[in-house]
Parts: C-alpha cells; sequence; structure tokens
C-alpha cells in the first residue's frame, strides 16, 4: 500500500491521507476488513505527526470507510455502494466548484455553464 | 543511594594510581626517617584531596546530574556524608596499619602513633564538616579557603606547643594527662569530632534544599 | 488525549532574565518540539519540570500533582538527557552501567548492552576518548533503558553531524509508538524538530511565542514576496512580519491558501518552522 504525501500540495496532509486511502478502498486494492497500519506506524513512516494520522483516521472513520477495534487497530468496513456513490458525488461536486469559480473569474454567465453542462451530457 | 556511591568512586577513580605512587614514596620516606608521622600526613593529604576532587565534580555537573535521577535532595546530601566518612575510615585503618608495620622498624611509641592516627582522623572530620556546607552554599573556591584557615590552626597550636616544651612544668602536666587519661581524651576528641560532623550534616540538608541548579 | 504534563504560569525570575508565565499542554503521547535561540529559556523550563529550581510563580503539574509535592519516584520514569551533564570523564559505560543499575529500579541491563552496541560504543572505553556523537549515544542509551515513559531532551542534537542527529530523531519516533510515552525535545537546531514533533512551542526571551500542532503551522504559514503595493492589499491579520527588502517584501502569512484564493497571482512559499521563528524574531512588527 503506497501513500505519498507532499507539502506543496495545495491539501492539508490528513486530507491527502485520507483520499489516498479512499481511493484504495474505493479501488478494490484494499479488501474489507483489511489491517490499516496504526497511527503512529504510519506517522513515523511518513515522518509527519501523529495528531495529523489521528485525524486522517478519525474522519475515515467519520465518513464510514473503516472502523476501528481498541487495542485492535483500524481496518477497512464492508463494502458499501451508498459510501461509493456518496464519496463519487462529492469529487464531481469538488470539479464543479471549480469550474463555477473558474467562470465566476472570468465572468461566464450560469446560464452559459448549464448550457455546457447539457451539451457535454448529450455528447456522452 | 548506591548509584550516587558508585558514581563517586568511578569519578576519582582515575586517582587511585597516583595516590598508591605518593604513598609508596611517602612509605619508603617514613621508613627511612624511621618516623611514622609521615605516613600520617600523608594520609590526610590523599583525603583532602579526594574530598576537594569529588566536590569539584559535583560543583561543575555532578549535583545538577543527581538532581535529574529518581533520588530525594536528602539522599544526595547523605550519600555525600557517608562517602566522606567511609573514605577516613579507610584511610585511617590503611594508615594505621602500615604505620604501626613502618613502627616495628622505628621502634618508636605506638602509643603517640595510633593517638596521632586516631587525633589527625577526628580533625579531619572536623574540617570536612566545615568544608562541605561552604562548598555546598558558596563555592568549592570558597571552601579552600577555610580550608587553609583549618590548616593554620594547627600551626597555631603547634607553635604553641613548642612554646610550651620550653616550658618544663607544662611539659610534665601534658605528660601526666597523657599518660593517665590518654583513653578519655581521645573518646572525647573523637567523640567532638562525630558530633560535628552530624550537625554539619543538618545544616547541608537545609542548604541544599534551598539549592538550585 | 491526555495531559502528560501541565504548565500554568510558570515564571522563574533571574538577574538577567524572565521566564514570563508559560502555560502549556503537553499531551502523552506526543513528542513536542520546544524551540528557541539560545538563552530564551528552554533548558530553564526544563530544569522547572525537573524541580532543579524553585518557581517564583505559577505550578507544573503530572496527573494533577504538582510536581514539587510528587514524591522524587516519579523521576524514575524519566529519562533525561540535560546539555552541559556529563558523566565524569574518567568513567566508562559500564561503570555508568552499574551506577544506572544502583539508581532505577527498572534498570535493564540487556536492553542497555543491546543500545551499547547498537551504538557501537566499548563498553570499557573511557567517556573522555568519546566524540561528541558517542557522548550524547550514550547519553540516550542510559535513557532508555530503564523503561522511562517521559523523555526530556536538551539540545539533544545540537552539536552532531546529520546522520547521528537522524538516527537519534529516529529513536525519538520509534519510542513515541507507544502512546503511554512523552517526549519534550528542545533545540535551536529547528529543521530536527521539524522532522519528528508532533507540537512546536517557540520560546522567546523568556515568553511562549506560539504552541501549535507542526503540520498546521506547514499548512497554514507561507512566505509572500511581493512589491510594497501588493503587501499594502493584503489583509492585516494574517500578516505575521514582514522583512522589507530593497526590490521586494517578504511577508510571513497565516493563511496560505487563502491569500491564494484572493492574490492567484501573488508568488506565495512555504514556510518551514524556522522561516516562522525568523520572521517572527527578526522580521517587523506588523
Amino acid at each position: 500500500m503506497n501513500i505519498i504525501i507532499s507539502n506543496s500540495s495545495g491539501k492539508p496532509i490528513y486530507e491527502q491521507i485520507t483520499s489516498q486511502i479512499k481511493q484504495l478502498i474505493l479501488s478494490g486494492q484494499l479488501h474489507p476488513h483489511d489491517a490499516l497500519p496504526s497511527m503512529r506506524f504510519l506517522a513515523k513512516e511518513l515522518r509527519i505527526s501523529v495528531i495529523t494520522t489521528k485525524r486522517a483516521y478519525e474522519d475515515l472513520e467519520k465518513d464510514g470507510f473503516i472502523y476501528t477495534v481498541v487495542g485492535k487497530g483500524s481496518f477497512v468496513a464492508d463494502a458499501n455502494h451508498e459510501l461509493i456513490r456518496e464519496e463519487q458525488l462529492r469529487k464531481i461536486e469538488e470539479h464543479l466548484e471549480q469550474a463555477v469559480e473558474l467562470a465566476r473569474q472570468s465572468n461566464v454567465s450560469q446560464e452559459e455553464v448549464t448550457e455546457m453542462l447539457q451539451m457535454l451530457y448529450e455528447e456522452v | 543511594m548506591k548509584g550516587l556511591i558508585l558514581k563517586d568512586f568511578y569519578s576519582i577513580k582515575n586517582y587511585f594510581k597516583i595516590y598508591s605512587a605518593t604513598f609508596l614514596f611517602f612509605l619508603i620516606y617514613a621508613v627511612c626517617m624511621k618516623s611514622p608521622m609521615y605516613l600520617i600526613f600523608m594520609g590526610m593529604l590523599m583525603g583532602v584531596s579526594t574530598l576537594f576532587n569529588v566536590l569539584s565534580l559535583d560543583e561543575a555537573s555532578g549535583f545538577a546530574f543527581a538532581m535529574s535521577l529518581p533520588v530525594t535532595r536528602k539522599q544526595i546530601v547523605r550519600e555525600k556524608y557517608l562517602f566522606f566518612a567511609g573514605m577516613i575510615v579507610i584511610i585511617w585503618g590503611l594508615t594505621t596499619v602500615l604505620a604501626m608495620l613502618v613502627n616495628l622498624y622505628a621502634r618508636q611509641d605506638l602509643k603517640e602513633c595510633i593517638f596521632s592516627a586516631l587525633v589527625c582522623t577526628a580533625f579531619y572530620l572536623m574540617i570536612m564538616s566545615l568544608i562541605i556546607p561552604v562548598a555546598m552554599k558558596l563555592s568549592v573556591q570558597k571552601s579552600r579557603y577555610v580550608m587553609l584557615v583549618c590548616v593554620a590552626l594547627p600551626c597555631v597550636i603547634f607553635i604553641v606547643w613548642t612554646q610550651m616544651q620550653e616550658n618544663a612544668q607544662m611539659l610534665r602536666m601534658a605528660d601526666t594527662v597523657m599518660s593517665q587519661s590518654f583513653g578519655m581524651i581521645l573518646t572525647g576528641i573523637l567523640a567532638a569530632a562525630v558530633l560535628i560532623y552530624a550537625i554539619s550534616y543538618r545544616i547541608s540538608l537545609q542548604i541544599f534544599a534551598k539549592k538550585e541548579f | 488525549m491526555d495531559t502528560a504534563i501541565r504548565l500554568h504560569n510558570v515564571t522563574k525570575n533571574y538577574e538577567s532574565f524572565t521566564l514570563d508565565h508559560i502555560t502549556m499542554d503537553i499531551p502523552k503521547g506526543c513528542i513536542v518540539g520546544l524551540v528557541g535561540e539560545n538563552g530564551a529559556g528552554k533548558t530553564t523550563l526544563l530544569k522547572a519540570i525537573l524541580d532543579m529550581i524553585h518557581l517564583d510563580e505559577g505550578q507544573i503539574s503530572l496527573d494533577g500533582v504538582p510536581v514539587s509535592r510528587l514524591s522524587y519516584d516519579w523521576k524514575k520514569e524519566v529519562g533525561v538527557i540535560l546539555s552541559g551533564l556529563d558523566f565524569a570523564a574518567s568513567m566508562n559505560a559500564r561503570e555508568i552501567g552499574n551506577i544506572m543499575a544502583g539508581t532505577y529500579e527498572n534498570w535493564q541491563q540487556n536492553v542497555y548492552e543491546a543500545y551499547l552496541q547498537r551504538f557501537k560504543i566499548e563498553p570499557g572505553k573511557t567517556v573522555q576518548k568519546y566524540s561528541k556523537g558517542m557522548k550524547m549515544k550514550l547519553n540516550i542509551a542510559v535513557a532508555l533503558s530503564h523503561q522511562a515513559k517521559l523523555l526530556i531532551f536538551d539540545e539533544a542534537t545540537s552539536g552532531l553531524d546529520p546522520i547521528v542527529r537522524d538516527d537519534i530523531l529516529d529513536l525519538l519516533l520509534e519510542f513515541i509508538q507507544d502512546e503511554e510515552h512523552t517526549a519534550i525535545i528542545s533545540s535551536h537546531i529547528v529543521t530536527d524538530l521539524e522532522k519528528v514533533a508532533d507540537y512546536i512551542a517557540f520560546l522567546h526571551e523568556g515568553k511562549l511565542k506560539f504552541y501549535m500542532n507542526k503540520d498546521e503551522i506547514l499548512y497554514h504559514y507561507g512566505v509572500v514576496r511581493c512589491s510594497p503595493q501588493q503587501y499594502q492589499k493584503l489583509p492585516k491579520e494574517l500578516v505575521k512580519g514582514v522583512r522589507k527588502g530593497n526590490f521586494s517584501y517578504d511577508v510571513l502569512i497565516s493563511a496560505k491558501q487563502k491569500i491564494h484564493q484572493s492574490f492567484p497571482e501573488i508568488a506565495i512559499d512555504n514556510a518551514g518552522i524556522e522561516d516562522v521563528i525568523l520572521y517572527l524574531v527578526k522580521g517587523e512588527r506588523v
């Protein structure tokens, strides 16, 4: 399992970790009930603070991607189609946010953007 | 406390070689001069030397280091007094035995020998009682001055004593006192020394309780 | 996380320097990095924790009990390295082991010997023949050989070459794998602490200037290079320090992402902890 973090990315490190682990889970590289490395071990290996890995794991658990057993560690939660859909929706929203921001900056109206959206859906 | 004793012991380990060499020198000298007094004098010297060595190391970093260990301030002070007391006993034992050996050859008055050794020990205890608290409260350097004063004192007594030698009457009195209550005088001096040492311990405890590092 | 040590209004007055009302919580399972220039008060703070000095004001408590009232027992679980405290030159590692065995109840001779081997320290070699790095490694071997739960390291990496420093940092990370273990490390080599610390506390002239989660500092703080005109436009509450050069201004900002969104044309660099400190100390007051 590879987790690569970067200090120059725009995302906070805990977010980088959560999205990479989510991706590993969604793509099937991590299977349900697979054990994740301990927070402290991950922190040590990535040379980041344990506070950060703790936050990442807490977020993952809150979003339902992993579960923690006291004394044993954290494990991948059962495949949940609801979850996957939610994750995809979130990604789409992120991309749309970026598009809207760009549109605002370049003075493109909402109508123009909606038109573009319709055209794109029709194409595919 | 065992660790603290070991610490002090190991820290002066290096000096043992020099001490042995010097001791050997004085042994030969004492035999040649037919006077065991030199050995006793050497014992005193070693004792003083060790005392200042240990206290200097403590001042530099030993005490501060001890404070990082799981020991109370009281234990640190107690160990010091025990260590130095133990050191005196060893020195006294060593010098007495060797002095008596030299005496077999020199045939001086055995009584005077033992008397001198014990008085020296007592005197040394009293000096230490002054030096340790001064070193703790002020500095080792200042305690050296105290030491100088203490050494000057017996010199003064010696001069007075020699003057007394002139006075034959005083001499006869001294002799009578010496032969009759030899044991009592000795016990008195030793008891006084131990008492002063104990008082010094109490004072050092108080000084150390407030000390900062 | 539980609190290992709580400092409240810790104040100590010396003639030329005052440790001024330091309040901070040191959580268990974390490495807290104490940074600051020489004389900022790092060693004084650590000595206060060890009850080596008496406080003029304030209190330091462990698990709720003030340190000055704790029996000396708690030091059994503390591994200490204080700068300037060395073992006597005539001792060797074996003798030091004996001293520690006679001092610490939980002394583990086998662990100690394993560390000596790992650090390539000969048990019979006297301390005066050690290099600086070896002396530090010996100190660490001792600190880690009595089941210590708290490590207090004052300038543990100073004066050492990068390889040795890296070894020591690795050891610290290993130590902190147990969440009951806590470490307080002071150093003026900020980059070392940047690598391993969870929290960074910055002491300057006796005052605690900031105490934050390291990753947050690195994520939020940045250095903007801009013209004086652009500098005027920056929101003042996000500007933490500025160095005015002849050709451009260097500005320390505390919200990289916000500034980038509002001023996409301005160049923003990442700021290391050392940058933050330099700007706070040497930069102009904003």
